[in-house]
């Protein structure tokens, strides 16, 4: 008897200690988290509500996590990622024959559910052909589009807003007003909003890896080695022999 | 006499049937050529991109070589734009200044694109992307190891309509989070490949910004494009 109580008491003498979750524990840590456009506040704390949270919030604080209980869940597997904002100031020729609009409507802000076409625009009709110049969301996910008059400096301020993930901006330069930006939208595949007719001589075909850092430059034809590396930063670090 | 002459009949036309024969198919022979050197890109892109997508899954320190013949096309890797790409020349498969997707390969078809540094009267240099239809320019700022104080809300010195003769001088601006400082900080501007007769043409903007938060952006202006096409990669701390 002695003997097993010896036995069991060695065993459990010779596990690895195990902790439980320690709340003051310094490996544990609670960060407030700041969002953006999450929607109401709950009564108690001043949390923003969960369930707005996923819908349009972006994180203010990198590599954080968002836990129920024991649950967490970074804020990448929640989809919070970052937003990104392209602004543009600008007047074509400054004179009363400019027209500014996003989708056909005036001076505002708007969501994605506000507009059906997602781009801020400035034409000049009083210029032959109307140039147009504008912001035009290609991305995944539109977070807003501004437009205002900047009147003091006779120019349309452009904002144009979106998720990081797949972020695009198309900047037109072309003819035709904002009407014809409007008629090429939705963009299927990306072409010009309105083509030269020019002749092509040439093909690019490409992979990109808009999250991935990719480091080196090369060029070369014929036959060769490429040798691909992931390093500690996670970049693939690229040669070619 | 007469077999010398017929024998001479039958060379004349056996060297006349071969040169019909051989100018008909040439240019078939080229064009099947074409067609192989296309599909051979195609698949050598599958092949880098197959790799890429195991390296993501991978630990660090995982690596992959791969044995690539382009023939006559080009490869490159611009590791600025994140991407891996094939020019091949003499083709007018797509029109001009359009893009398709075939899975995760883009293809777009055009002619020249103009990228250089130019000198500006005031002594300043611009970045220059160039083509047909559009001019865009931004300010040459420090270097790769060469940081400098970078502003983008004022670094786009040029975008010009060539169709209309229009230039306007916007003030631009990239926010993250749409915080204020993160427009702003220390880096740099440069052109990733610098050439008279390029497909596409690209200025990458890396800023360190005040707000601790840095970025790539990446201007691209591809052939017969009237647009330019932004993208910000990269963003770390944000």
């Amino acid at each position: 008897m002695i003997g097993k109580i010896f036995l069991a008491a060695t065993f459990l003498a010779l596990c690895p200690v195990a902790f439980a979750a320690d709340t003051n524990s310094s490996n544990l840590s609670v960060l407030n988290l700041e969002f953006d456009a999450g929607g109401g506040y709950t009564n108690s704390t001043g949390f923003q509500m969960f369930s707005t949270i996923g819908l349009n919030g972006a994180a203010r604080a990198g590599n954080a996590y968002v836990c129920v209980g024991y649950l967490c869940f970074s804020l990448e597997q929640l989809n919070l990622r970052a937003v990104v904002t392209f602004l543009m100031d600008l007047n074509i020729s400054g004179t009363g024959s400019e027209n500014a609009t996003v989708d056909g409507k005036g001076f505002g802000f708007y969501r994605p559910s506000d507009i059906s076409k997602y781009f801020a625009c400035v034409d000049d009709v009083g210029i032959p052909s109307d140039p147009a110049y504008g912001i035009v969301f290609s991305g995944r996910q539109l977070n807003y589009i501004d437009l205002e008059n900047n009147s003091g400096n006779h120019s349309y301020i452009m904002r144009v807003s979106q998720m990081a993930e797949d972020n695009r901006f198309l900047l037109p330069a072309t003819i035709g007003g904002c009407s014809q930006i409007s008629s090429r939208l939705p963009m299927i595949t990306l072409m010009p909003f309105v083509p030269s007719g020019e002749t092509a001589n040439a093909i690019e075909m490409f992979l990109s890896y808009p999250f991935i850092d990719i480091v080196g430059n090369y060029e070369k034809t014929g036959k060769m080695t490429l040798i691909m590396e992931k390093n500690s930063t996670n970049q693939i670090v690229v040669d070619v022999i | 006499m007469k077999g010398l002459i017929e024998a001479a009949l039958v060379v004349a036309i056996v060297v006349g049937a071969t040169a019909i024969v051989v100018s008909t198919v040439t240019p078939l022979i080229s064009q099947g050529k074409s067609q192989q050197d296309f599909i051979s890109a195609k698949n050598t892109l599958s092949e880098v991109d197959s790799a890429m997508q195991q390296l993501m899954l991978e630990a660090v320190g995982s690596r992959r070589q791969i044995d690539l013949d382009v023939g006559t096309g080009k490869f490159i890797v611009a590791g600025d734009e994140e991407k891996f790409k094939i020019r091949l020349e003499g083709y007018q498969t797509i029109e001009p200044g359009s893009t398709i997707q075939e899975g995760n390969i883009q293809i777009r078809g055009g002619s020249a694109v103009e990228a250089v540094e130019e000198e500006q009267s005031d002594g300043s240099t611009d970045l220059v992307l160039r083509n047909s239809l559009v001019t865009f320019a931004v300010k040459k700022i420090g270097g790769p190891s060469n940081w400098s104080q970078i502003n983008t809300t004022s670094m786009i010195t040029q975008f010009t309509n060539r169709r209309t003769g229009t230039t306007v001088h916007p003030k631009s601006g990239i926010f993250i989070n749409d915080k204020p400082l993160s427009s702003a900080g220390f880096g740099y501007t440069q052109l990733t490949t610098q050439s008279s007769n390029i497909a596409s043409g690209s200025i990458e903007v890396f800023v360190n910004s005040t707000a601790g938060i840095s970025y790539d952006a990446v201007f691209t202006l591809s052939s017969a494009s009237d647009f330019v096409d932004l993208q910000v990669l990269n963003i770390h701390g944000a």
